[in-house]
């Protein structure tokens, strides 16, 4: 071993405590360094399971190939896993029946179809792939045999238990000579128009279907928010054989994700649109969309800097002391004829040896604190990111442990570095004598009078000491000061991540929320509501009914945020273009909502807010506002107050009002009390009020 | 042959009200071979000297040639190669590193070299110095003799063209004080090796080729004794 390397290792086992200390400073840091990257990789890894819990672990969607194409993609060496959907065609409810003779009536008008549809691959492929969930029942084994989607009953109203059948004939969808897909929304005929509507060309036979068993409703990659139809699969085996002209969707993951794109090119030229699970492929960093990620990795490196600056103070500190020690030796060495390279690598073998045993330990440390702590939260992040269970697990990943190391060990080298610079700068000669820590100034020190009746001899003691020593004293100041810039950065930060959680968290203090809608065989709220009450464990409940509405304000009503913010969204512009007779350019359509409270909960919520109940009762159509809304603007979140004036009468033009009997607990954000308002123009007075 | 020619070296520290001129101008030089006593008293420049001469301190102005070599044109990584292949410094405290044994602080320069330790001569230095049997002692487990030896020994090991020695015996009992000097005499007789020695000893002094006496950063006396 080299000679210089010997005099480091035996100094540092010499000096025990020291090193010890040296140590747990870079034990300390590295461990800090491996919580962030872990939680990095753990959070991210956390997320990606969640997306991929709601939509599936597919990256891309070939939508509308046929079976040809299908087999071909199928065979590509760059897919993982694929699997897909076939579109067989519509049936219309209204001309289907139920057990042979009953009507089949759906209350969702835009979905007036069963999407008659079957599953290219197995059902465990299909879950994985586009998190298709089996329900209850059995899955289909025949053509004849059907799954239906759960929401057939909630959205639409149809009520089909298992063993129920359906009888009818699946069409092609036509609207003026041109064919419809499931992307294509429901052509509603229009009398004032002359628009006959779409209508279904009858491709096969009537049949009768058998309802085998449920499953829920499939991602919106899958069934988008304007088909027409509830997807209903069939157990017709081989599909791609069966019916090798029917839509196919072809859905898969790739072997190499960073891929994804590359292939899109070829998949451009066969199939009407591809789409690609944006949601999970930026967590690759594989989307334009990046301010999520560049958000989150931001947040690391904030961190870590915070941290580097931390632990080079302390670190810093611990070579500094050994260094000092080692001034003498070091002028030995250089004496004895030790250049100052070798003296410098000697102290950078130094930090080596403490970062081989202190870095590891770090990165243990850390890993075990972050499980620790994963552990006790692992179910807290459930119901932020999905309504799955998934626990947060801790995930290490090689990266995140290589980046702790790496940063761990940059900081260890410019720890060392800063007092090996200093020890270089002393002549060899004043090393050996080892007296220029005692060098003091030889000047006259007046130490003020008020400071020795206030401290006594020892007060004048210290001062002299720092003003001969300024060195030590800058220290002392430096330290002091990093601390508190440290402690300052650190809360702010935190201070920050709230208020930026709360922009994009709606704030609420209830634990669960039912929605129910105004259709037919729905719980009715009230019902719910005592249901609720009665129900062991519940501490409050009520019910908040609301209306969104877009009205149509007078542009000097609005605050010029609002108006900036309306300009810059392009928001609403069809309303406005409808109402710009009325209006000309004075007016501007804005979205609000209108929500009724039970003269209760409003009592209480006037109290709560410190707002006398006098002025916001009693008359029929006064409101309170709530002026203090957040807008999202290029991704950021914008603080918006949109009215100018404190009081004043809301102009409330358009829709007509459904009659609502009660309402709501404490968290609406706008809302009028008592909600009797009808025809076609009414006017609210308003008044409002500021959350303190 | 000159083996070390000095001229015109002052040095002078601090500024100001402060500055104290430790060495004024001076001149002299070492023939090969010769041992060289330098006197004076306290504060008068001669360990100031002497590090200048080994090129452990930088001087104020002049030059220093050793073997032809001008000491100080060197920067500082060759000048601390040159001091550990060229120049043997033994000072009064030893200064040896407390972690290392015998036989590393006496190889102490070849290993920084970077070289191969002559074995040959390494057990013949051990054996001419009296530290048989103690090569794997620490320094603290020796006595100030034998200290003193090991620093010599370091000194000796790389064949230096001079030794510099600044008080040897100043911090040892008459007894190892009479043996140190006597090794010392020996490698300079032996090895041929040039020697220049400080001490307040003056039984020491006579016992040099040459006594030069400082005083106030001059040399007052230079007397040659015997050749």
């Amino acid at each position: 071993m080299n000679i210089l390397n010997k005099v480091t290792l035996q100094s540092l086992k010499k000096n025990k405590v020291r090193t010890i200390v040296t140590i747990i400073g870079i034990i300390l840091s590295t461990a800090m360094f491996t919580a962030v990257t872990t939680s990095i990789s753990s959070i991210r890894n956390y997320m990606v399971e969640s997306i991929i819990s709601e939509d599936g672990s597919w990256e891309g969607m070939a939508i509308g190939i046929s079976a040809e194409n299908f087999k071909k993609l199928g065979a590509r060496d760059d897919i993982k896993d694929y699997g897909g959907v076939c579109e067989i065609g519509y049936m219309s409810m209204k001309d289907a029946k139920k057990n042979g003779t009953e009507s089949i009536e759906c209350h969702n008008d835009s979905k007036p179809y069963l999407l008659m549809a079957a599953m290219t691959c197995d059902e465990k492929t299909a879950s994985e792939l586009m998190n298709f969930t089996f329900l209850s029942g059995r899955m289909p084994e025949n053509q004849y045999e059907v799954l239906i989607p759960e929401h057939l009953a909630l959205n639409g109203g149809v009520y089909l238990k298992i063993g129920d059948t359906i009888t009818g004939s699946i069409g092609q969808r036509e609207y003026q000579g041109e064919i419809l897909f499931s992307d294509n929304y429901y052509k509603e005929a229009n009398e004032n128009r002359n628009d006959p509507g779409e209508k279904l060309i009858q491709l096969e036979e009537e049949k009768t279907y058998t309802v085998v068993g449920t499953y829920e409703r499939l991602n919106y990659y899958i069934e988008n928010y304007s088909c027409p139809g509830y997807t209903v699969f069939t157990g017709m085996q081989k599909p791609l054989d069966t019916v090798p002209d029917a839509r196919f969707h072809f859905i898969f993951s790739l072997k190499n994700r960073n891929n994804i794109f590359r292939i899109d090119e070829d998949l451009g030229q066969i199939t009407e649109q591809t789409r690609y699970h944006y949601d999970l492929l930026r967590m690759d960093g594989l989307s334009k969309m990046n301010a999520y990620t560049t958000v989150f990795w931001g947040l690391g490196i904030i961190l870590c800097i915070i941290i580097v600056f931390g632990s080079v103070a302390l670190i810093y500190n611990a070579f500094s002391i050994s260094v000092n020690e080692r001034i003498k030796q070091f002028g030995l060495l250089a004496s004895v004829g030790a250049t100052k390279r070798q003296r410098k690598k000697s102290i950078m073998f130094e930090a080596c040896v403490v970062s081989v045993v202190g870095i590891p330990l770090g990165i243990l440390a850390g890993i075990l604190g972050m499980g620790i702590t994963f552990y006790a939260l692992r179910y807290r992040f459930s119901g932020i990111l999905n309504d799955a269970k998934i626990p947060l697990t801790l995930i290490v990943e090689w990266w995140a442990v290589f980046v702790a190391a790496a940063l761990a060990f940059l900081t260890v080298l410019v720890s060392a570095t800063i007092p090996a610079r200093k020890a270089m700068r002393i002549p060899v000669i004043e090393a050996i004598r080892q007296n220029n820590e005692i060098r003091v100034p030889n000047k006259n020190l007046h130490t003020p009078r008020f400071l020795y009746k206030l401290f006594g001899m020892e007060g004048t003691l210290a001062d002299k000491n720092f003003r001969r020593n300024r060195r030590k004293y800058r220290a002392t100041v430096i330290s002091l000061f990093v601390s508190i810039v440290l402690f300052i950065s650190a809360s702010s930060f935190v201070d920050y991540l709230r208020s930026g959680v709360n922009a994009t968290v709606l704030e609420s203090n209830y634990d669960f929320v039912y929605y129910t809608y105004n259709v037919e065989n729905s719980p009715k709220a009230e019902e719910l509501l005592a249901l609720l009450e009665e129900s062991e464990g519940v501490k409050e409940s009520s019910i908040y009914t609301y209306e969104s509405v877009s009205y149509i304000f007078p542009k000097e009503m609005l605050t010029e945020e609002m108006l900036n913010w309306i300009e810059a969204r392009g928001y609403l512009g069809y309303i406005n273009e409808m109402y710009r007779e009325q209006f000309g350019d004075n007016g501007t359509a804005v979205q609000i909502r209108v929500g009724f409270l039970s003269d209760e909960n409003y009592r209480d919520y006037t109290e709560k807010n410190n707002l006398t109940e006098k002025g916001y009762f009693g008359g029929r159509k006064n409101a309170l506002v709530y002026d203090h809304v957040r807008k999202s603007l290029d991704g950021r979140y914008l603080e918006i107050s949109y009215l100018k004036e404190q009081e004043g009468i809301l102009p409330v033009l358009t829709y007509e009002w459904r009659e609502k009997e009660v309402v709501v607990d404490s968290n609406g954000d706008e809302m009028a009390q008592d909600g009797q308002t009808e025809g076609e123009s009414s006017r609210i007075e308003y008044q409002q009020y500021f959350v303190p | 042959m000159k083996i070390l020619r000095v001229e015109h070296l002052t040095k002078v520290y601090g500024e100001g009200v402060n500055k104290v001129v430790a060495l004024n101008d001076i001149s002299f030089s070492v023939e090969w071979g010769q041992f060289v006593a330098i006197i004076g008293p306290s504060g008068s420049g001669k360990s100031t000297f002497l590090h200048i001469l080994g090129g452990v301190d930088r001087p104020s102005s002049g030059k220093v040639f050793l073997s032809d070599t001008d000491v100080y044109a060197q920067k500082d990584e060759e000048l601390a190669i040159f001091r550990r292949r060229e120049v043997g410094l033994i000072y009064q405290f030893y200064n040896l590193i407390p972690v290392l044994d015998v036989t590393e602080n006496i190889t102490l320069p070849v290993l920084l070299d970077g070289r191969k330790v002559n074995k040959e001569r390494l057990s013949e230095l051990v054996e001419t110095l009296g530290l048989s049997g103690r090569e794997k002692h620490l320094p603290g487990e020796l006595s100030g003799g034998q200290q003193q030896r090991v620093s010599i020994g370091r000194a000796l090991m790389n064949a230096p063209a001079v030794m510099l020695a600044d008080e040897p015996t100043g911090n040892l009992d008459t007894k190892n004080s009479h043996e140190i000097i006597e090794l010392l005499k020996t490698s300079n007789k032996k090895y041929n090796q040039t020697l220049i020695v400080i001490t307040h000893d003056e039984s020491i002094a006579l016992q040099a080729d040459r006594i030069i006496a400082i005083e106030d950063g001059h040399i007052t006396r230079d007397e040659v004794i015997r050749r």
